[in-house]
């Protein structure tokens, strides 16, 4: 009941009418940058962030996750659409999105995937209110062990993000703890990897790196590959689905909502994930599995949902315990941090009008987004049609412009260059990016607690034992990592016997 | 694969070798606990052992050959260079030429770079990538920009 109180002065907050109009704008713009291929959420979400510095705490984190939801349903758009996912979670619905609109259904398969994205949003968000009291009272209790083991955790599940090696993602993520690292030491003010540098001594950036690795990166493998998207010629025979279609889209977005919701609570997981499990989960219930691939609307609405409830979803550990569940959850996170604001269980009891007002906000988002998409198709298509020649020099000016806006230094410009080359590289060699932004955000926590608890127990790391909590968390990220890395030996092995 | 894997571990191990040896010239503990040292100095440890494990998995898994399109062709990594380069440039001259002029050579570049040839088309949209976004950032969303020794 406290939490509904909490939860209805949050929605006064939320429709105030600028922070309605934030919320809008987000969604539209969020969509718009969803909708260019090549520009994920992560780099959508870091490009437009100077967008908001001029905004309250408020209508800035209001904007961003309105921007962030918007990214997410994008994407399906050209997933449906052109055949090209707009960001990696939407890629599985290009086998029956797309199908469906060659048939002239595109219109039923992005009303479907709108409606379940609200559905999940929605249930994402209630699932939200009902876990943060109760997650944040127990976070309140943790000392610097407990914060250190599940920060571990977290860093475990960052295995959940490798690709083909394990090993790849883990020193992925050891460089995310290392370039967050670089500055001024928070206890005894040290320099730290800064090599004589000034413009290093505040440390670098968690935006810089994301704007550089998935903005830049992204636009240099697209300029090697000369990948120009095509003008499509969807035709658009009907716009809202049938009675049928509904029908059989509900227990889809049923099941994609508990699928997206329940992965989104565990970080590191990554969008993709929830999406493939819903389309394969589809795929094994279907009477006509043989149909898939064809245009069935269960393969639209069940990764949808489950896209859109891991999106909502993932913010909750970010919300409750401050650790970002994806990486486009750690930009979000950086935002707040840039506001003055500490994401996690302190979050609620210093600025809970805020938290609860971001929190309502989600509800409106999602709901200006299922009103808002379906109308606006048609101006969605063309914007499809803008040459990629022109949309990728905005996007390199537009990263340009954040690099610098976000700490007024030209020095970040060239390091955001630095990056963007490092993005390429690694997008070359296999090596996952995401784990390292997860990880420029964990890495002062993650050091701040290990010191804050050696310091207790005067350099023993018995302490870490010696705490059931921790204890147990850290026999989770043990297993965690185990799990990933059997699970990974059998899949190598698998393909070896294949080949 | 197989080369690519093993010096991409080689080259991780160097990068763990040079941050460990500058890692070592922090104070690895202090009369207070753990020092500014003492984290660097294990994740470095750490990164050494994941690349040595890197070097080790690709010379048993990976298969020799490169998949296709690994590297860019001579046209894609003459448009990869320039734009890296206009990138670091802009750093450079931001503060001497200010933002409505650099960006307004860097659009102008990155657009012909990037094959459009109409001039009007290009000039237009230069236009609005600079002097519009300069009166955007600064006139509505009170972000300062740089204006360079012209006053521009």
């Amino acid at each position: 009941m406290d939490a509904l109180n909490l939860l209805m002065g949050g929605f006064a907050t939320a429709m105030q009418p600028n922070n309605l109009l934030f919320a809008l704008i987000g969604s539209v713009v969020g969509t718009m940058v969803g909708i260019m291929p090549g520009i994920g959420p992560v780099a959508g979400t870091a490009l437009l962030l100077p967008l908001t510095f001029k905004l309250d705490p408020t209508a800035s984190i209001i904007m961003l996750c309105a921007i962030y939801y918007g990214a997410m349903y994008g994407g399906t758009l050209t997933s449906v659409l052109l055949n090209v996912p707009g960001e990696a979670a939407s890629a599985i619905t290009c086998i029956d999105g797309h199908e469906m609109a060659k048939r002239g259904r595109a219109g039923p398969a992005l009303a479907v995937a709108a409606i379940g994205s609200f559905v999940g949003g929605i249930v994402a968000t209630v699932g939200l209110v009902l876990l943060a009291q109760p997650l944040t009272a127990l976070a309140l209790k943790f000392g610097p062990p407990e914060f250190f083991a599940l920060m571990l955790v977290g860093l475990s599940l960052v295995t959940g993000l490798a690709g083909r090696s394990i090993a790849l993602a883990l020193i992925a993520a050891v460089l995310g703890l290392l370039i967050a690292m670089v500055g001024i030491d928070p206890v005894i003010g040290s320099q730290r990897f800064t090599f004589g540098n000034l413009n290093l001594l505040g440390g670098i950036d968690v935006v810089i790196v994301a704007m550089g690795l998935f903005g830049v990166g992204e636009i240099l493998v697209n300029m090697e590959r000369n990948v120009m998207a095509t003008a499509l010629g969807t035709r658009f025979k009907e716009l809202l689905p049938s009675r049928s279609d509904m029908k059989r889209s509900a227990m889809p977005i049923v099941r994609g909502t508990g699928i997206g919701f329940l992965l989104g609570l565990i970080p590191g997981v990554g969008a993709v994930v929830p999406t493939v499990i819903s389309y394969v989960t589809e795929k094994k219930l279907s009477k006509t599995p043989d149909q898939f691939g064809t245009g069935m609307i269960e393969g639209v609405a069940g990764p949808e949902t489950a896209n859109n409830a891991y999106a909502n979803a993932a913010l909750i550990p970010m919300f409750t315990l401050g650790i970002p569940g994806s990486p486009t959850v750690a930009v979000i996170m950086g935002a707040f941090m840039m506001k003055g604001l500490i994401p996690g269980p302190f979050l609620f009891r210093d600025h809970g009008d805020i938290a609860w007002a971001v929190i309502a906000s989600f509800c409106v988002a999602n709901l200006m987004l299922l009103i808002l998409n379906l109308p606006l198709i048609p101006l969605w298509v063309k914007l499809l049609k803008i040459p990629t020649s022109i949309l990728y020099t905005f996007v390199l000016g537009f990263c340009a412009i954040g690099a610098y806006t976000s700490n007024g230094q030209f020095f970040d410009v060239g390091l955001m260059a630095f990056f963007g080359v490092v993005g390429y590289i690694f997008k070359k060699i296999n090596v996952p990016l995401a784990p390292m932004i997860l990880t420029i955000i964990l890495g002062p926590l993650m050091e701040q607690s290990l010191r804050q608890s050696l310091e207790m127990s005067r350099g023993s790391f018995w302490i870490f034992i010696e705490h059931p909590i921790a204890l147990g968390f850290m026999l989770v990220a043990l297993t965690f990592v185990l799990i990933s890395t059997f699970g990974i030996a059998s899949k190598v092995r698998g393909a070896d016997s294949e080949v | 694969m197989k080369r690519i894997g093993q010096l991409t571990g080689c080259i991780f191990f160097l990068l763990s070798m040079g941050l460990g040896y500058a890692a070592s010239s922090l104070k690895y503990y202090t009369p207070l606990g753990p020092g500014p040292g003492f984290f660097p100095v294990w994740l470095c440890i750490f990164l050494g052992l994941l690349s040595l494990c890197v070097v080790v998995q690709s010379s048993r898994h990976s298969p020799a050959g490169l998949p296709n399109e690994f590297f860019p062709t001579r046209r894609g990594a003459l448009r990869m260079f320039v734009v890296v380069v206009e990138l670091f440039l802009l750093a450079l001259l931001l503060p001497v030429l200010g933002f409505r002029l650099t960006m307004l050579a860097f659009y102008v570049i990155t657009l012909l770079l990037l094959g459009r040839r109409n001039p009007f088309e290009i000039v237009f949209f230069a236009l609005v990538g600079s002097f519009g976004a300069f009166y955007l950032f600064v006139e509505f969303l009170s972000q300062p920009l740089p204006v360079g020794v012209l006053g521009i």
